[in-house]
């Protein structure tokens, strides 16, 4: 599956910035996101119901299509772990403090994990295949493991992604129950287009991707799927990894640490981080020419692991 | 409760500011007259709910059915006519 276009809004300044795989770093990490201007993106009518999730979600929409107007999406795939979570807590807050009364309907109606996605084809005014995955710290992976299965079958010009806005409250929840420390609290979005037609230069791929749940075993995991795709880890020349524990993972501690990066230190702690992560991916494979194959190894928390191999052709 | 015209219209200006998130729009940009729906504010059927919401939680009045919320929520003149009269019973 080919990616011609991606886009990313994050804690680091990488909307429409092409190359910003060449400059940020753990150092040039903002404390929030780096939100675009959305007055010049959505009519203001519109903007007023969304939350960030959304309005990332729109915003790295049309960026991806920036280039492709004359392209239909065959396809709009989202994975969001929280959805509009400030609307769901707003919606939820409500319940309490209405005392029984009448509900604002508008948190509620945006709570749902599918308005990011449903957003998405109003805004483009596309009524073809739409679709939400929603799997805690794996959703990109199911949303791009959806994207790639239906480019197996034919689909053409695929918009898939991740969002997830950040909220304080469920995030210390969360870490709370995780006993997890230290962490930036991230948030972001990340929108791919893929396209069948091969590029005569220069084609940038994902070969294979795997969501893993329930995992016991990380290594065995790892090792198949190296297998499956005959490569070794020598073959690597990057790994982006995210780690429950903070730690280099034990699987990666024999690859050489200066091939290694923790792109959570980059883009903050999020369920839908590994986006980002592909986006970097993506970024490097782009302008950096020793960078030929890249994989995304998501272990952010403990039983699930998502392998993503991404390379240039 | 103010039941002064005046009063109660600069408040539901500022309720449907806040709660629809109007951005750009001042009260003063809010015609006492004009309809609320299409035309004018522009709102929609979502809002229609949400000024039914403003309605019952700030100043106690409920809309009983739909045909009473189409006279209603014609305007603010409209909705300030119908906190007056139930509130004044």
């Amino acid at each position: 599956m080919r990616i011609i276009s991606s886009a990313l809004i994050s804690h680091q300044d990488t909307y429409k910035k092409e190359a910003f795989s060449e400059v940020i770093s753990q150092e040039t990490y903002l404390e929030s996101v780096l939100h675009p201007e959305y007055k010049d993106i959505i009519p203001p009518m519109e903007r007023r119901r969304m939350t960030d999730a959304v309005k990332m979600g729109l915003a790295c929409t049309k960026a991806c299509l920036d280039n492709f107007s004359e392209i239909t999406p065959g396809a709009i795939i989202v994975g969001t772990s929280m959805g509009s979570s400030a609307h769901t807590l707003k919606f939820l807050d409500s319940i309490i403090t209405s005392n029984g009364g009448l509900i604002s309907p508008t948190p509620f109606i945006q709570s749902t994990h599918n308005t990011i996605a449903g957003q998405i084809s109003l805004f483009l005014k596309n009524n073809r295949y739409n679709n939400t995955h929603t799997q805690n710290s794996l959703s990109f992976e199911h949303a791009l493991f959806d994207a790639y299965l239906l480019d197996r079958e034919g689909v053409d010009h695929i918009l898939f992604g991740s969002s997830d806005e950040s909220e304080n409250v469920l995030f210390d929840l969360f870490y709370y129950l995780r006993a997890k420390k230290h962490v930036k609290k991230g948030a972001g979005a990340a929108f791919f287009l893929t396209s069948k037609q091969e590029n005569t230069d220069e084609n940038i791929v994902v070969k294979s991707v795997e969501p893993n749940s329930n995992v016991v075993d990380t290594h065995s995991i790892l090792s198949s799927f190296l297998d499956k795709n005959e490569k070794t880890m020598d073959d690597l020349d990057l790994i982006l990894y995210s780690s429950y524990s903070n730690n280099i993972p034990e699987d990666l501690v024999a690859f050489p640490e200066n091939k290694l990066v923790d792109y959570t230190s980059l883009c903050g702690d999020y369920f839908t981080n590994s986006g980002f992560a592909f986006g970097y991916a993506i970024d490097l494979l782009k302008h950096r020419p020793t960078v030929k194959s890249i994989l995304v190894y998501n272990n952010l928390v403990e039983t699930n692991l998502g392998l993503t191999l991404i390379e240039k052709h | 409760m103010n039941l002064d015209p005046e009063v109660l219209r600069r408040e539901i200006k500022e309720y449907i500011i806040e709660e629809l998130n109007l951005e750009d729009i001042t009260p003063d940009d809010i015609e006492n007259d004009a309809p609320l729906f299409v035309e004018g504010l522009g709102l929609d059927s979502i809002d229609a709910l949400e000024l039914v919401v403003i309605m019952e939680r700030y100043y106690g009045v409920k809309i009983p059915n739909e045909e009473v919320g189409r006279k209603v929520l014609q305007s603010i003149n409209t909705m300030v006519d119908y906190i007056i009269e139930e509130k004044g019973q």
